[in-house]
Order: structure tokens, then C-alpha cells, then sequence
């Protein structure tokens, strides 16, 4: 079987909702949800060679670096909170974020 | 003019010399010796007013940048006149915000240096995302935002609320990006491109391509997670109850208006060609934001909840006026969006001032009395109210009545008379604010001003949005011909 560029989308498209079940399913710890937007991006950044690979392209690859770092700062700026968090509360599991009341 | 390769530095002359303005006050942060808490609190207070200045020269070197179309820095960076009023609205605003703020923040225990330095950071990422032509530019920028947002947030160590709405609002907001930039690879995927000039030429003849659309659909779920419009919008009131009033007024004012006027620049220009495709979508999401917004913002008795409520349903009015590309439309978002900015700047930053038994006013029913105690704090209060309601001679009915008029002429009937009708059922909620102030138990005096003598700056700007928002008619005609000269679309 030819692995063709949709096989590819697919693989990129279930990456993406797995992360996305991660942050809806799991919204007690902070850590893997942090897990999950990682696995979020890694579906993006999939997206993006694909596309640059197959327009034979430079600037997918360029927006996959840039990606790759604004997400790696951001996670940084999480990993912060997460240690106010636990300097004021000694937990990691944060109970009231289940309750996104409308 | 300075040009290294073919790039005109000119023009983004604003943006760099905020960027050094910030470092160079992290510099001299960093070498001011501030041992104890007092003098901290003098390095802060010095810094900030440093701040105002330096946001003074920006608003100015913006302005004197002008309303000309060049593009640069290899199309990454666009000025253009819509571009140009857009930056004006945000800088005007965050000056107002940063001048109002100064003592709120001192007394809510924030003396850090790096909080001045992270704002004027998240200003700059604005004005850039603003000028911003490229999906890369755009998604950096956007990222530099949200990311000193998070960051403003995560700053006040000791109070575990906004810590809380600080991890609720990075997840969202991760989950927002992470929309957006499935779709930007989508369209990338598309198209071959991802310089806004370049899409518009390609999808110029409209298309009908599934990936497209998808991408499309979202892009506009990302900026739906942004704007919190409404099948996105609950984590809204959660983070709103959370921040401090600073950090509200930045995200309700500064954060979703750049982003509005982003969201219509990504529709007006890169998505020019496919317009019957997306009206269909945000018609759908202006409806269900008006419905949600105006009506469940009644039971609201937080106050920071129901501005929330308030600003998802404000942004259904701005989306309105997104709905067709004509030069009428941007100058009546223009109006709209100073007009209501106006209103939620000034009810904010007079609540700011405003002390309940030692405690920030959390609650509508702590305003109790407000009128026997502080009569000319309660008229400027309901001033700003009767404003963002939208009742007549103040400046939120005219913004509200030109949104509309643009409507009717792009022929959204339906739309705008529904919208129109769900704002009058959102009164009852400003009203019943006005009657706690001015009805409810007026033997009750423990209520408690504490502005001190040393934010005359503060009552003065406060004064001045109340003159505006009162004697909005007298500014209407003026400001209507100065915009009809800028503005003109490609």
C-alpha cells in the first residue's frame, strides 16, 4: 500500500483530537495536561512538514522551529505556575478547574 | 529613510522604541539596589510613571508614523490606515489603563519592576500583531500576547485566585492556539502560502475546497477560544472572577480588541475571496453570543462575572460590524469600540478607587449607599453603566446605533434587529445596578474611598472618560469626518 499525503493528515488528525480528549478528559492534574498540549502541537507540527514537504516549501519548516519554541516557552511559563501552585496549595491536582461554570 | 536590505525600519519605528524603552527599564530595575519593601514600592512607582511617558511618546510616534500603505520587513510587517486607527484605539486605551492603574497596583501588593516591563512587552506584541500580514507574524505575535498575559497573571504569588484563573486561561488559551494553528496548516496546506497579500491573490476567485474550509472553520474556532464567543466561552467568567481589576480591563479592553480587529483583518484580506463562506459562520456566532451574552448576564451578581458576560456579548456587536468589508463598517467599529472602551475603563477604574470595609468591591450589592456617601462617584458610575447599556446621549447609544446602521446597510435585517432586541433585555441588569446605588439602604456608611492625593492623574483621566461618555454628541460629528478621511479600503 502507497502511503499517500491523506494517510499522513490522518495520522496528524488523530494526534490532534487524542490531545484534545487528554485536556477535556483529564482535568484534575496539571501535568498531563500539559502532556496533552504537547501532543496537540506535535499533531500541528506534523501538519505543517507535510504540507511544506509536499509543496516542496521552506516556510512550513520555518513556522514548525517557531512553533517549536513558542510551546516550549509556554510550557516553561506552566511548569512556573505550577510551582506557585504547589508553593501555596502543596498539590498538584487542581480541584476547581472541573467547574467551568457558564 | 534606513534600508538594510530592502527592509524600511521607519515605519516600525514605534515597536522598536518600546522594546527598548522595556529593556532599558529592566536595566535599570536590575541595578537600582530595592532591599526592603518600601523602597521596592518607590522603584515601582518611579518606573510606572516612566511607563506613562514612554506610552506617551509610543502613542505619538505612532501617530506620526501616519495612514500610509507600505509594506516590509519581506511583507512580514503591513501599515495601512485601518491599521493605523486600530493601533491608536489599542495604545490609547492601554495609556489610559496604565495611568488609572498605578496606585490600584501598589495597593494590591504588586511592586515588582518586571510587571512594567512585562506590559509594555504585551503592548508591543499588540501593535505587532496588529501590523502583522503574514500567519507566521500573526501566531509569534499573538504567542508574545498571550504569553505576557500568562505571565501578569502568574506574577501575583500570594493570591492563589489568580494563580488558578492564570492555569485556566493558559489552558484555554493553549487550546485556542492549537485550533488556530490546525487551521493555519490547513490553509497552508491549501494554498502553498501563508503571506496574506499572496492568499488573497490565490483564493481571489473563491473556492470550494474541503480542506480550505476546514481550515477555515478552525482559524475561527482558535479566535472563537480568543474572543470567547459562545460555544467557547466558559472559561470567561472563571478567569474574569480570578484577576485583579487591572489585569481585567487588560484582558477585557487591550487583549479582545486587538484580537477582534486581528480576526477582521484576517476575514477582510487573506480570506477576501471565500466571504460568503465565513459570513455564514460568524453570523451564527454573533447570534449565540448575543442570545447567551445579554441573557445570562442578567443573573449576575459578581461584578467581574457580569463584565464578563457584558464583554461576550459587546464582541457580538463589534463582530457585526466585521460582517461586510466597506470603509463605513471600520469607521463605525472605530466609534463603537472607543465608545464602549470608554464606558468599561471608566466603571472599572472608578470601582478601583472604591473600598468596601477594607475589602475591593467584589459584589453589585456592595455599592449599597454608594450615592448618600460619594453622590459624584455614583453619577459617574451610572454614567458609565447608562453607556455600555446603550441609552441615549451617552456614547455607547451612538456607537451602538452606527454598528447597527452599518448592518441594516449591509442587509443583515434579521440580525440586527435580534441583536438589537436582546440589548434592551440586558438594561434590566444596568438598571438594577443604578437602583442598588441610589435606593438601597442608605444608612449604610461603611463604605470607604481610599485614593489618595497622589493619583490626581487617575481622578483626572477618570474625569475625562466621564466628559466623554456624557458629551459624547459633541465629539461625534468631529471624529466621524476626521475618520472618514483616513479610512479607505483596498
Amino acid at each position: 500500500m502507497e502511503i499517500t499525503i491523506f494517510h499522513y493528515l490522518m495520522l496528524s488528525g488523530l494526534v490532534f483530537l487524542i490531545g484534545v480528549f487528554g485536556i477535556f478528559l483529564n482535568r484534575k492534574s496539571i501535568i498531563s495536561l500539559i502532556m496533552s498540549v504537547e501532543v496537540i502541537f506535535l499533531a500541528i507540527n506534523i501538519n505543517f512538514i507535510i504540507f511544506a514537504s509536499y509543496w516542496n516549501d521552506f516556510k512550513g519548516h520555518v513556522l514548525v522551529l517557531f512553533i517549536l519554541t513558542v510551546s516550549a516557552a509556554e510550557i516553561a511559563i506552566a511548569l512556573v505556575a505550577l510551582v506557585i501552585y504547589f508553593n501555596n496549595r502543596h498539590t498538584t491536582i487542581v480541584d476547581d478547574l472541573s467547574n467551568l461554570r457558564g | 529613510m534606513i534600508n538594510i536590505g530592502s527592509s524600511n525600519f521607519i515605519i516600525a519605528i514605534p515597536e522598536i522604541y518600546l522594546i527598548i524603552v522595556a529593556f532599558m527599564i529592566l536595566l535599570v530595575g536590575l541595578f537600582t539596589r530595592s532591599a526592603d519593601n518600601s523602597s521596592k514600592i518607590l522603584l515601582f512607582n518611579r518606573l510606572s510613571s516612566l511607563n506613562i511617558i514612554a506610552i506617551v511618546f509610543g502613542f505619538i510616534l505612532v501617530y506620526a508614523i501616519g495612514d500610509m500603505y507600505v509594506e516590509t520587513f519581506h511583507n512580514l510587517y503591513i501599515i495601512s490606515p485601518i491599521i493605523f486607527l486600530f493601533k491608536l484605539v489599542i495604545i490609547f486605551f492601554f495609556l489610559i489603563i496604565a495611568v488609572i492603574s498605578r496606585i490600584y497596583l501598589i495597593d494590591r501588593g504588586i511592586n515588582q519592576y518586571e510587571y512594567i516591563v512585562i506590559m509594555l512587552f504585551f503592548l508591543v506584541g499588540n501593535l505587532l500583531m496588529l501590523s502583522s500580514n503574514d500567519f507566521i507574524a500573526f501566531y509569534v505575535t499573538l504567542e508574545l500576547t498571550t504569553i505576557c498575559t500568562y505571565v501578569l497573571m502568574f506574577m501575583a504569588k500570594k493570591d492563589i485566585f489568580s494563580i488558578q484563573a492564570g492555569i485556566k486561561y493558559f489552558l484555554l488559551g493553549v487550546l485556542g492556539t492549537a485550533f488556530l494553528l490546525y487551521g493555519i496548516s490547513l490553509v497552508y496546506g491549501y494554498t502553498g502560502l501563508t503571506n496574506w497579500t499572496e492568499i488573497r491573490a490565490a483564493l481571489n476567485g473563491g473556492a470550494q475546497n474541503w480542506v480550505l474550509l476546514m481550515g477555515l472553520v478552525m482559524i475561527l474556532v482558535g479566535i472563537g477560544f480568543k474572543l470567547s464567543l459562545v460555544p467557547f466561552h466558559m472559561w470567561t467568567p472563571d478567569v474574569y472572577r480570578g484577576v485583579n481589576k487591572f489585569m481585567l480591563l487588560m484582558l477585557s479592553v487591550i487583549s479582545k480588541f486587538s484580537i477582534l480587529f486581528i480576526t477582521i483583518r484576517i476575514l477582510w484580506e487573506p480570506f477576501n475571496g471565500i466571504i460568503s463562506q465565513w459570513q455564514q459562520i460568524i453570523i451564527l456566532l454573533i447570534v449565540v453570543s448575543a442570545l447567551i451574552g445579554f441573557i445570562v448576564a442578567i443573573y449576575q451578581t459578581n461584578i467581574k462575572s457580569f463584565i464578563a458576560y457584558s464583554s461576550i456579548a459587546n464582541m457580538s456587536y463589534m463582530l457585526m460590524a466585521a460582517l461586510a468589508p466597506s470603509a463605513e463598517a471600520v469607521k463605525n467599529l472605530i466609534i463603537f469600540s472607543i465608545a464602549y472602551g470608554a464606558a468599561l475603563i471608566g466603571f472599572v477604574g472608578t470601582l478601583m478607587m472604591l473600598k468596601r470595609n477594607n475589602q475591593p468591591i467584589a459584589d453589585i450589592y456592595d455599592l449599597k449607599g454608594l450615592s448618600k456617601n460619594f453622590p459624584y462617584l455614583a453619577f459617574m458610575l451610572s454614567t458609565f453603566l447608562i453607556s455600555m447599556a446603550g441609552l441615549p446621549i451617552t456614547a455607547g447609544f451612538f456607537g451602538k446605533i452606527l454598528v447597527l446602521y452599518s448592518v441594516f446597510l449591509s442587509k443583515f435585517y434579521l440580525l440586527g434587529v435580534l441583536v438589537a432586541l436582546l440589548t434592551v433585555v440586558m438594561m434590566y441588569f444596568y438598571l438594577k445596578v443604578i437602583k442598588i446605588m441610589y435606593f438601597d439602604s442608605f444608612e449604610d456608611t461603611s463604605i470607604s474611598f481610599y485614593a489618595s492625593k497622589s493619583n490626581f492623574l487617575a481622578k483626572f483621566t477618570l474625569g475625562a472618560l466621564f466628559l466623554f461618555t456624557i458629551l459624547f454628541v459633541v465629539f461625534l460629528y468631529p471624529m466621524t469626518k476626521i475618520l472618514e478621511e483616513i479610512v479607505y479600503l483596498l
